[in-house]
Formats: structure tokens, sequence, C-alpha cells
């Protein structure tokens, strides 16, 4: 059984939630050209790993379950990476 | 990737009402709630798919 978690840090991570999304928000309509895209994936992966964290139990929880998280990110790291593979290297047809 | 995205909240809504039903009917205790917890799971995994998605639909290359 995992732990009680406090219901104050879901607030909490609410409201940081809320501030980041706010930041990706403000840095979008400032012209950054390549940099935009960058901070705007930055903001959305620091996101993520707050809701694993504290929404998804990952903060608290085995390290079973920490090591099958992890499993999950290469997965889906591996599937973007060959996906990107073939269409990033598409020029050569036109 | 919006519609794939929209199918997923469809269903998600679904499982939150399926809960609030069983709340409802006092289903839950301190012994029984991995139904919430899985749930809960399935939500910000759409929660963090949006994450990404918003943004990169809706901000990036847009000026």
């Amino acid at each position: 059984m995992e732990k009680v978690v406090d219901p104050k840090i879901y607030f909490r991570t609410a409201i940081a939630l809320l501030l980041l999304l706010a930041a990706t928000w403000m840095i979008a309509y400032i012209n950054l050209g390549l940099f935009n895209l960058i901070a705007a994936l930055a903001i959305a992966i620091t996101k993520a790993i707050v809701i694993a964290l504290f929404f998804m139990h990952i903060k608290g929880s085995s390290r079973l379950l920490h090591l099958a998280a992890i499993a999950g990110v290469m997965w889906l790291l591996i599937l973007i990476s060959l996906t990107l593979s073939d269409f990033l290297t598409r020029g050569w047809t036109q | 990737m919006t519609g794939l995205h929209a199918i997923h909240v469809t269903v998600g809504i679904g499982i939150l009402l399926v809960l609030a039903l069983l709340a409802w009917r006092n289903t839950f205790s301190n012994g029984n709630h991995n139904t919430i917890e899985i749930a809960g799971l399935y939500w910000h995994f759409v929660d963090i798919v949006w994450c990404f998605l918003f943004p990169l639909l809706y901000l990036v290359g847009h000026r």
C-alpha cells in the first residue's frame, strides 16, 4: 500500500502547474526563434515530471515502480527517435 | 493528434463519471481504493500528453 498523501500537496502541485502554464504562454509571445520550441518542450518536460511525481504518486512509491516508470519513458523515447529518424531524413525524396 | 487526444479525454470523462457513481454508492473505503488510483493514473497520463500537445499545437510556430 502506498503512503497517505496530504491533500495540500495536490493543491500546491496544481498551482505549480498553473504557474508553468503561464510561463509557457508568456514565452510564446516573445520571438526567440528556435529557442521558443526548446523552451516550450523544457517546460512541458518539467510539467510531466511534476505530474508523475506528485499526481501519479511516483514520489514515495517503491523502487520497482520507479524502474517501471523509467522503462516506460525509455520505450517512448525509442519510438519517438525511430519515428523522427525516418521523418527527418526524408528530404532527399524531393 | 487533437482528435486522438479528444477520444482519450472522452474515455477519461466516462471513467470519472463511473467513479463518481461508485463513490455516490459508498463503494470506496480505506481498504478499497485501487479503482480510484488506477483511474487517476490514466487521467494524469492524458494530462501529461496535453502538457506536450498544447504548446506544440497552439503556441510554437504561430508567430
